[in-house]
């Protein structure tokens, strides 16, 4: 007898603890390959079967394809072909898919001073950071970086009218690698809306956005520190985050490759054509993700000297740069949420509001 | 035959043990792993993104293992030992998978995302 | 000038070494078992050590689980190797908490632990001290340690029957209901 209650005491116990330690139980999660990056799907809907999730994680899925084939700047998607008449042409007309994004960009653009410019997609290639699966070993020739430079590289240079996009020359090249991901979590999380899923978040290789919250409390996440120190955890800030809020990182760190001791990242700067150096790591939480990911990249190409001008432009009111030193600039609103997980040095006040 | 009393007093105390072990070591991680950590002997570990695929040659021991990352996983793909431990364990997906190949001295583990936060934005 | 060494076996020798002979032939015949997890086996051969000890004394379970860990892998082949080391930690493990556990039944024999009690610490120790070695001079992974609880949960349920077993055995041979419980 006493063997017996033993025994259900101990299976009781073991029960309790392992059960105390599942509080994310009722998630479902999903990885999908897209966007040329790794996307996260976390769901919360506990009424709902597995089977149905998946069947509508396979929708999201079809919707991030979509995306990707349409601004890809390789193959035959709409964002190519576009690119394709560009080449020879000074005019082309804008499909119905890519309009809206297009004009977001350029009215972006054109209030970025010059840190965020979808016309570079000739330099993009000329790095060679427009192939996800073979980066180069090193930086181009320089004779070629020129030449590209001297083709029409900035959308703020053409005007955008009845649907019609006008360059001055032909070749400009279009690259939304910078706004593009942001569009499509976006998407992917409006087909979790129309099916009625209220908590969720979407998180493709580190730009996310959410919706809802999760168990009894809002959505968590942390920003990765750019430098971490060896074996020191490689979180900088941790945010919890409202509904709809999107939080978008850009960071060199991402996509580089290494020559000579020196590294060259994917996040080139409009004005030089050659990888930005102003920065390390640019957050920005926004409710539109688009926006989001435009503006990290305008903050990281822009550096330090641009934070205040580009915050006012845009009305940021949760942004940081951690910028070419290690040291963090935000803004008061980004302070007051932020919980730093690492030893933080802070530039000297310039301006926090 | 008797449990003595202070038999089922081990036992519980073991079990409490145990647990709080399963507690802390099986709660589940809600981000995915980014970045998997091979270590060959006692050299310092070297960090793998996922989402880039590739195919590693690490040097151990009695060779050359190789891994290969494919779609957000990685495993062990062929290896110089006898038994193929390694390389019958498989994909490793999750947070904490993890696998080895002892007789190279080569791990492979998951790096686990933070638990407290549902994600991480870089 | 050579000195000549005698060696005598006398009769506690002689019934050691058919002890351990059992527990070697017990470990042979386990090692050939498979195992979903490296690391998990049975341990029955500890039904001999156990029955020594309880019949005789810690001494000669000692001997019993010494030689049974050193020729059963010089047979098996593993003489020396990572195996070898992590099968003497837990040996060596288990015949501390084995000793301990005695001088505890020797000072409180009211709060004596029978031997189920022996058969489940000894086995959680045997697989603590292996885990320990193997975890911090091969395999030094934070992933591992989600095995440890697994591997001891099988160790406790093992530990269980072999000491139900040692008891059972010790029940037979002696027919005497008290010889279940340490005589010292």
């Amino acid at each position: 007898m006493k063997r017996w209650i033993g025994g259900a005491l101990i299976l009781l116990m073991i029960g309790v603890l392992v059960l105390r330690g599942r509080e994310a139980d009722d998630r479902f999660e999903r990885q999908i390959y897209s966007m040329g990056t790794l996307v996260t799907l976390t769901l919360r809907a506990p009424d709902r079967s597995p089977e149905a999730l998946a069947a509508l994680v396979s929708e999201v899925e079809s919707e991030l394809n979509r995306y990707q084939q349409r601004w890809s700047v390789r193959g035959s998607g709409a964002l190519a072909q576009l690119n394709a008449t560009l080449e020879e042409s000074t005019t082309v007309p804008v499909p119905a898919t890519l309009l809206p994004l297009l004009r977001k960009a350029k009215t972006v653009a054109e209030d970025s001073a010059g840190t965020f410019d979808p016309g570079l997609g000739r330099l993009v290639q000329v790095w060679g950071f427009d192939d996800a699966e073979h980066f180069r070993d090193a930086p181009p020739d320089r004779a070629v970086l020129t030449v590209a430079k001297r083709l029409p590289h900035r959308l703020t240079e053409t005007t955008l009218q009845d649907g019609r996009l006008q360059a001055e020359k032909p070749g400009l090249m279009l690259d939304f690698g910078a706004i593009a991901k942001g569009a499509a979590v976006g998407a992917a999380l409006d087909v979790l809306k129309q099916a009625g899923i209220e908590h969720a978040m979407v998180n493709a290789g580190g730009d996310l956005q959410v919706i809802g919250h999760a168990e009894g409390r809002p959505w968590r996440i942390a920003v990765r520190h750019p430098r971490p120190p060896a074996d020191a955890p490689r979180l900088l800030v941790g945010i919890e985050l409202q509904d709809g809020e999107a939080v978008f990182t850009s960071g060199d760190y991402e996509r580089y490759f290494e020559f000579e001791g020196r590294r060259y990242h994917h996040l080139l700067d409009p004005r030089s054509g050659e990888p930005a150096t102003g920065a390390q790591s640019s957050t920005v939480i926004h409710d539109d993700p688009a926006l989001a990911d435009a503006l990290a990249t305008a903050l990281f190409v822009g550096g330090v000297e641009q934070f205040d001008a580009l915050v006012d432009q845009f009305a940021l009111e949760f942004a940081m740069l951690v910028d070419a030193e290690g040291r963090v600039h935000a803004t008061a609103g980004f302070m007051d949420r932020a919980d730093w997980l690492a030893d933080v040095e802070f530039a000297p006040d310039a301006d926090a509001q | 035959m008797k449990t003595t009393p202070a038999d089922v007093a081990l036992i519980i105390g073991l079990a409490l043990i145990i647990g709080t072990l399963y507690a802390r070591y099986w709660s589940p991680n809600a981000a995915p792993p980014t970045h998997a950590l091979i270590r060959v002997d006692d050299a310092p570990a070297r960090r793998v993104p996922l989402h880039v695929n590739d195919r590693i040659v690490v040097t151990g021991r009695l060779g050359d293992s190789v891994l290969e990352v494919r779609d957000g996983r990685i495993r062990f793909a062929s290896s110089p030992c006898r038994r193929k431990v390694c390389i019958r364990s498989g994909w490793m997906h999750d947070a904490h998978d993890a696998t080895a190949c002892l007789p190279n001295r080569v791990t492979l583990s998951l790096a686990a995302a933070d638990p407290h936060y549902d994600g991480v934005s870089q | 000038m050579t000195r000549r060494i005698h060696l005598h076996a006398g009769p506690r020798d002689h019934w050691i070494a058919g002890f351990a002979a059992l527990a070697i032939v017990i470990h042979i015949l386990e090692a050939g078992v498979p195992t979903p997890i490296p690391g998990i086996k049975p341990g029955l051969a500890n039904v001999i050590t156990l029955v020594v000890l309880l019949r005789h004394d810690l001494l000669a379970a000692i001997w019993v689980q010494l030689l049974r860990v050193l020729v059963g892998s010089v047979l098996i082949g593993s003489f020396l190797t990572p195996t070898f080391l992590l099968s003497l930690s837990g040996a060596l493990c288990s015949l501390a908490i084995l000793a301990l556990l005695i001088g505890w039944n020797r000072l409180l024999p009211p709060a004596r632990v029978g031997p189920i009690g022996l058969g489940v610490a000894a086995a959680c120790a045997h697989m603590g001290g292996q885990f320990f070695v193997a975890y911090t001079a091969f395999i030094p992974h934070p992933g591992l340690l989600t095995l440890l609880p697994v591997l001891l949960t099988a160790a406790m349920l093992f530990g269980a029957l072999t000491g139900w077993l040692a008891g059972a055995l010790c029940l037979r041979l002696d027919n005497n209901p008290d010889a279940a419980v340490p005589a010292r």
